[in-house]
């Protein structure tokens, strides 16, 4: 309790006020990340030309579009999937982040970190060489095999903490660490191992929205919907968790559940968002530290924001990379790292007096 | 103007000369140009029938000079440079001499006494040619890519093409190391091994038949080096003199992963150059993941891919002529892959799958 500040205690007692405000903010500023998105590309489209096609979507407008049939599949079939794509995976890695981190009450913690995504990326790996066709109309079996390689990790991580009578959250973390190595390194046997023809499919694995497509983002839009309500519904009980375990049974908070329920949606959103779009680290880990040096730890209002932060960040991030060095594209990942890094140290150095304490 | 003309000339007259040579003294000279080279050749897997075409001289000769006059409108930056002008009217049956020379890619010389016996040929292009030219006997050592030709399965594998297992390099004391890439070079020859490096052929196709020639000065097989890269010298200027009187071919795309392709400064550039393609990552700088919107700007007519299936499914392509035909051509990675030999084979492929009826 020691480390629990005024403003804390002030939450708990004083009656909470959702966010409205912020959130609805966040929403706009992530729509205008998603316009600038659609509108700039390395071809040129006339800003006019992109509403057109837009509105001719939506069946507002039937003009002629027919000429420029190459800009009609560059808006529809290339920059918006991607958007979207880029936009439920931020959200996703932003949220789950958050949820680890306080989960395991440690700054560090994300979902590469602890070993979901390594696991999760050896489960789609399996099903990628094991050569079954794992698309069907709209149901996948690769984000399934993400979330049982994912699930598996944490699983095996959390029985190692059990076992081992030691302060399990920080064991936890380092049993993941040690699975998410270990999964890292048997995907790369198998990639060595595997039949060169289908090595083209594995470059998936460096991450990124190059094969965005609408199905991705229908694919697995009900595993993040599933998963990110769970997480924001226990978003109070959170907040207790921050507290030590008895206090928080004191309360009566089922730890236990609590715990595991956390743990099973956040690699469900995980493994939702590595399926297609591979590994994609930082915006986990950034995305939630910035809002919580920005706006207080407080898990309500902190969840929602994360996920927001986090879509317009890999929004943005995408963007960057598919610009910056025209025809060519970057892997995101190095964008994130390349901004993301500099800009949390920015929040960090102008936010020296609040505390980083709280999880 | 006249240079062309001169080099025509000169590659059939050489070819002449060389087919008749190709058994090495053994039968005497009958330079019948439509009797294709009857010896045997030397490893029965490795055919030369392959390599060399039945009746090139014929070919050549019978080009007319109709098409000379209207090479006049060809490009003054003639994309293909001659790297490698032979001066073939002197050309007399090569004997090796040894000690040889030759000129590693940092430039240094490298000097060989005799022939190595024991050679760590870490390149599939290396291990084909040594093979050609008859010499795959010296190979003691290779890595377990190099599938080409079929006596490399009893050749010890040393590690992959990008690791290699050092001390059992030094177990097998060879008497020449050659590398693909510099990684390892230091540390082998700070370990007292002959390492060679040669010049890289990336940005010059032609360049391709100068490492054939290099083959044949280090194991002593001058003769049929010279016929290899002589044969691969004459059938890239037969597919230049067949095209010469058109200006452009058809646009190209070529996917070698994930939308990776190779810009014009490539080997794969060099090739489309050759071929008259217009490469639409024409300001790529080496390989680069090119961006999906730019291929549908610059809407392709060819597509080439060896995993054509990835670009079926995404359905932001299927406006694409290629892809709407189910026409994306898949090469033979074999031949394009590896710049030994075989790789006329797949330039020859190319060029009779997108300008059919053009080539024989």
């Amino acid at each position: 309790m020691k480390s629990t500040t005024n403003t804390n205690d002030q939450d708990l007692v004083l009656p909470y006020k959702y966010p409205w405000n912020k959130i609805t903010i966040g929403i706009i500023i992530i729509f205008i990340c998603a316009v600038i998105g659609v509108a700039v590309g390395s071809v040129y489209i006339p800003v006019t030309s992109v509403l057109l096609i837009l509105l001719s979507k939506l069946n507002l407008f039937n003009g002629s579009i027919e000429l420029t049939p190459a800009w009609h599949t560059i808006i529809w079939n290339i920059r918006f999937p991607r958007v979207v794509l880029a936009l439920l995976v931020g959200a996703s890695l932003g949220i789950s982040g958050a949820t680890y981190q306080g989960l395991f009450k440690n700054p560090l913690a994300d979902p590469y970190l602890i070993g979901v995504a390594s696991g999760a990326s050896l489960g789609a790996t399996i099903i990628f060489l094991s050569g079954i066709p794992f698309t069907y109309g709209y149901f996948s079996l690769l984000p399934i095999a993400s979330f049982c390689g994912g699930i598996v990790a944490v699983f095996i991580a959390y029985l190692i903490s059990i076992k081992s009578n030691n302060t399990h959250l920080s064991t936890l973390l380092l049993a993941g660490l040690a699975i998410g190595a270990f999964a890292t390194a048997i995907t790369g046997i198998l990639m060595l191992r595997s039949d060169p023809d289908l090595r083209p499919l594995l470059s998936w694995l460096m991450g990124g929205f190059i094969r965005a497509q609408w199905s991705h983002s229908i694919l697995i839009m009900p595993y993040i919907i599933i998963g990110v309500s769970f997480i924001l519904g226990y978003s109070r009980i959170l907040n207790t968790m921050q507290l030590e375990e008895y206090y928080a049974e004191s309360l009566g908070v089922n730890t236990e559940k609590t715990k595991r329920i956390l743990i099973v949606s956040a690699t469900l959103v995980t493994a939702a968002a590595v399926s297609f779009s591979g590994l994609i680290g930082f915006v986990g880990l950034i995305a939630p530290h910035i809002i919580r040096l920005l706006w207080g730890t407080d898990y309500r209002t902190l969840l929602p924001l994360s996920g927001l932060m986090g879509a317009a960040f890999l929004i943005l991030a995408d963007l960057a990379a598919r610009t910056i060095v025209s025809p060519i594209e970057l892997p995101v990942g190095i964008i994130t790292a390349l901004v993301g890094s500099p800009f949390f140290v920015y929040v960090l150095l102008k936010t020296k007096g609040s505390t980083v304490d709280g999880y | 103007m006249f240079q062309p003309i001169l080099f025509t000339i000169s590659i059939a007259f050489v070819l002449m000369i060389g087919m008749a040579s190709c058994s090495e003294g053994s039968s005497p000279k009958q330079p019948d140009p439509a009797a294709p080279s009857s010896t045997p050749a030397p490893i029965k897997t490795y055919t030369h029938k392959q390599i060399l075409p039945s009746t090139p001289i014929a070919t050549l000769t019978t080009l007319p000079i109709t098409k000379k006059k209207q090479s006049q409108n060809f490009p003054k930056d003639r994309i293909v440079k001659y790297s490698s002008t032979p001066s073939p009217l002197t050309y007399e049956k090569l004997t090796s001499q040894f000690p040889v020379t030759i000129i590693a890619r940092d430039g240094n010389e490298i000097v060989f006494n005799k022939a190595p016996e024991r050679i760590i040929a870490y390149d599939a292009a290396a291990v084909e040619t040594i093979f050609a030219i008859g010499q795959g006997h010296r190979i003691i050592g290779t890595h377990s890519w190099v599938s080409y030709p079929v006596e490399v399965e009893n050749i010890e594998k040393i590690g992959d093409a990008f690791n290699m297992n050092i001390e059992r390099i030094l177990d097998l004391d060879p008497d020449l190391v050659f590398l693909f890439y510099p990684t390892f070079k230091e540390e082998l020859e700070k370990a007292g091994l002959k390492v060679l490096l040669l010049e890289s052929i990336d940005d010059d196709l032609m360049k391709m038949a100068n490492t054939f020639r290099t083959w044949g000065q280090i194991t002593g097989a001058v003769n049929k080096a010279e016929i290899l890269a002589k044969n691969f010298e004459a059938r890239i200027v037969e597919i230049q003199l067949i095209l010469d009187p058109y200006h452009s071919g058809p646009s190209i795309f070529q996917d070698v992963g994930d939308l990776w392709t190779p810009g014009n400064n490539t080997l794969m550039g060099n090739v489309f150059q050759l071929l008259k393609l217009k490469n639409i990552a024409h300001d790529v700088d080496n390989y680069g993941q090119l961006s999906p919107e730019i291929i549908i700007d610059r809407n392709p007519q060819i597509i080439i891919s060896s995993t054509p299936d990835l670009l079926y499914q995404n359905p932001a392509f299927n406006k694409l002529l290629p892809i709407k035909n189910k026409s994306i051509f898949k090469p033979n990675n074999d031949y394009l892959g590896i710049s030994g030999p075989r790789f006329i084979l797949g330039l020859e492929e190319l060029a009779n799958e997108f300008y059919p009826g053009l080539f024989k």
